[in-house]
């Protein structure tokens, strides 16, 4: 449960308010896009020494004490900024470190990625996964006193100067079950590990990675055979909610620039804001995300108090309802602003795809929605 | 009758098949907005024209086929189906109706033989920085000086002007009265003119399509104007009659994404065990798509019967862009929605036709994300969505 007083909470969103405002500019971005693929070492750097890469981990491993709802500050910030470094990414890769009480190996790669000397991503979807985080068909095969993993993993998340992997693979169970998973940490130029790296259409990197019967040894099996579920379970839980915050960020930001575009370009010799049925669309466009902000401020109230299955259930709620406000808010910005929100050039199109990705990441909206149901019904 | 239509279908067929090569086919597959990469478009126009079939609605005195309707949609069910990329519409749809209605004899001797052939690709100028969906009010100036015009100002969203050798151009000739008039059409034959900037624009999907022209100075012959000088404007909704709705069927293209959307979610998992395709709310959202699709096609046939520039064929042509272009714009919805997250890969080489360079993840999912990304300017382009329900509004309320 977070610790964080407000004094912080409010000094972390200061922090990062600044950093967008100061150091990453649309042309800033950009420029870190062409030099850095979009991953700054200076810039993780600062992440770093302002404490968001500590925020949700304990004061004994090196953290600042809080727990995930205190990043959605720092989180609706990068929205805003279309930030492209892999923060999610490698944030769910530590907390499942943390959260499994890494030894050895593990402890070391916290307190570096805490410290931002060390980075590692998750690798968790799979071809016909949909973001479900427990279809796993990702093998671990007993081979001796170890595993022998194999299967693809894909879209991950990627950071280009990560050192390991954690990857969930199945010892046992169906597809879906609960019951039969593990989580590894692998070296990611272990033998057998096959990287295929690509830019997004968002900026971000991602990556498709095959396990071709890669040797680990249980001492990288991160919890006890089998009962990886609820500790995965809960990291995708908290993904998701930090994905949410990032997406309101950008929500806020396209309605406020959508609106002051209408008011300054003219047709038909009025500003378009004058024409009821663009007033009608910007209202809506303020109703979806406004209400999405809402809901996620009542997740993250709810958030502390919940278990991990209740967590589960909010998270989907939130992203259910993310899918369907996004594409609105997105889809709407685009079509306000006519063909200048169709270039490269303006910033307008950036945000729209990096919506884009966000409803698609973690499982879609009809994803999360049919999960409520099965949740509903049992 | 249907022996005729099968013995002509078998025709087209065998046709495409003997002449449409690899390159021709991957420039299909690749093509991810109503504009497939240019050289391999170009090829297939050419070879279509060596067989008399680069303009199958025109009239035959024209060079046109004399297909009847249902002959022109075999013609392009076969196209569809083998995946050649569909012609460009500009010279095609656009100006060459155009020069065939309002051109003279010695217009139309001069510019439909380069249209035809595809020797010439004509690239349009309409909208302006200023000028979008109120198009009436575009700045671009062209001033008359003894036989010629100097043109200065600007155009833009001129689609594949960077390849085009040949533009049509709305400009400003007159000066007090309504917007509309002291508007002329302009057909211009020389881009290499120095005082002629091209700038290609790139979008969303990461390619330049469009372009931003300039002109400066720019000196054209008085008889390059199509049309009486001022009367530009019924040139130009001549044309974005032609622009708006039937120029293509939109239909049979629209079917084509389908098909590769349900085979994607033949083979596409649910999350749960299952695939995409039995689940119910694909299968619903599938159907509903499919239904406007024929529907479509319904209002298509009846456009394509009724006499362009009557009273009825204004709003027709509006009612099409409306629903082909919102029916696109869903249809790729669905698309990323079932491709998923591999959809997010940025696969610039993956889709220039010859790269050698294999897509990552599923060959069909390759294109969906730029057609999604394109797609977003179809309620935009050819008059917004928004103009269009006004032009309709305002022939009911009359």
């Amino acid at each position: 449960m977070s610790t964080l007083n407000q004094e912080t909470r409010s000094m972390l969103e200061d922090s990062v308010n600044r950093f967008v405002q100061g150091e990453y500019t649309f042309d800033d971005r950009k420029r870190n896009l062409k030099e850095h693929q979009g991953q700054s070492p200076s810039h993780w750097q600062t992440f770093a020494e302002m404490g968001w890469l500590a925020i949700p981990f304990a004061e004994e491993q090196g953290g600042l004490g809080g727990d995930n709802t205190d990043t959605l500050g720092v989180m609706k910030g990068f929205g805003r900024g279309l930030v492209t470094e892999p923060y999610l990414g490698v944030l769910a890769a530590a907390r499942l470190l943390a959260l499994t009480a890494a030894q050895g190996e593990g402890a070391e790669l916290l307190a570096g990625i805490i410290s931002g000397t060390r980075q590692a991503v998750f690798a968790c979807d799979e071809p016909q996964s949909r973001g479900n985080p427990l279809a796993v068909a990702t093998r671990a095969e007993p081979d001796g006193s170890g595993y022998r993993l194999s299967g693809e993993k894909i879209a991950v998340m990627h950071s280009l100067t990560a050192s390991h992997v954690l990857v969930s693979a199945r010892s046992e169970g169906d597809y879906t079950d609960h019951e039969g998973i593990d989580l590894f940490l692998v070296e990611l130029d272990s033998p057998g590990v096959d990287v295929t790296g690509y830019p997004m259409i968002d900026g971000h990197q991602g990556a498709n990675i095959r396990f071709d019967g890669v040797a680990v040894s249980a001492a990288q099996r991160l919890t006890a055979e089998g009962e990886a579920a609820t500790i995965i379970l809960q990291v995708h839980s908290e993904s998701l909610l930090m994905l949410a915050a990032e997406a309101v960020g950008i929500m806020e930001t396209l309605v406020k620039k959508t609106v002051a575009y209408t008011r300054t370009r003219k047709q038909f010799g009025v500003a378009l804001a004058e024409f009821q049925v663009l007033q009608h669309r910007m209202a809506e466009m303020y109703i979806e995300t406004t209400s999405l902000a809402n809901l996620l401020t009542q997740t993250a109230q709810r958030w502390a108090g919940a278990d991990v299955d209740q967590q589960a259930i909010l998270a989907s709620k939130l992203k259910a309802r993310l899918g369907q406000a996004a594409r609105y808010v997105g889809q709407q910005a685009i079509q306000l602003h006519g063909g200048i929100g169709m270039t490269d050039e303006l910033d307008i199109g950036h945000y729209f795809k990096r919506l884009t990705s966000i409803e698609l990441q973690l499982g879609n909206a009809e994803w999360h929605r049919k999960r409520l149901w099965r949740e509903h019904a049992a | 009758m249907t022996t005729e239509l099968n013995t002509f279908r078998h025709q087209i067929r065998e046709f495409i098949e003997q002449h449409a090569d690899d390159e021709i086919l991957e420039a299909g597959r690749k093509t991810t907005s109503f504009f497939p990469p240019f050289d391999q478009v170009m090829k297939w126009h050419r070879i279509l024209h060596s067989q008399g079939w680069s303009a199958i609605r025109w009239p035959e005195e024209y060079g046109g086929t004399g297909w009847d309707v249902p002959r022109q949609l075999i013609f392009e069910e076969e196209c569809r189906r083998a995946g050649v990329p569909l012609l460009l519409p500009q010279s095609i749809s656009m100006v060459g109706p155009a020069i065939i209605h309002y051109g003279t004899d010695e217009q139309k001797r001069k510019h439909l033989p380069g249209i035809l052939s595809g020797e010439n690709f004509w690239a349009q100028g309409y909208s302006e920085p200023n000028a979008g969906s109120d198009l009436a009010s575009l700045k671009c100036r062209a001033e008359r000086d003894g036989d010629h015009y100097v043109i200065n100002g600007s155009k833009t969203w001129t689609t594949y002007a960077h390849h085009a050798n040949r533009l049509f151009l709305l400009v400003r000739t007159g000066g007090a009265g309504k917007p509309q008039q002291g508007i002329s059409f302009f057909l211009i034959e020389d881009l290499t003119d120095p005082g002629i900037e091209i700038r290609p624009i790139i979008g969303l999907d990461g390619v330049p399509e469009q372009c931003d022209v300039f002109f400066t100075n720019v000196r054209v012959p008085v008889d390059c104007c199509l049309g009486e000088e001022n009367d530009g404007w019924s040139v130009a909704k001549y044309l974005l009659e032609h622009e708006r709705g039937g120029g293509t069927s939109f239909a049979t293209t629209f079917r084509h994404e389908l098909a590769t959307i349900r085979r994607l979610a033949g083979r596409t998992g649910d999350g749960f065990g299952g695939f995409l395709a039995d689940d119910p709310v694909f299968q619903d959202r599938y159907v509903r798509l499919h239904l406007e699709v024929d529907t479509l096609e319904a209002t298509e046939e009846v456009f394509a019967a009724m006499e362009k520039g009557s009273p009825e064929s204004g709003p027709m042509s509006s009612m099409i862009k409306i629903t082909s272009m919102e029916t696109i714009q869903r249809i790729t919805e669905l698309a990323i929605d079932v491709a998923g997250t591999p959809s997010l890969a940025l696969q610039l080489a993956a889709l220039t036709v010859a790269s050698g360079v294999e897509p990552i993840g599923d060959d069909d999912a390759v294109t969906l994300m730029p057609k999604y990304l394109n797609n977003r300017a179809a309620s935009i382009f050819g008059g917004s969505n928004e103009i269009q329900r006004n032009i309709i509004a305002k022939t009911l309320l009359r």
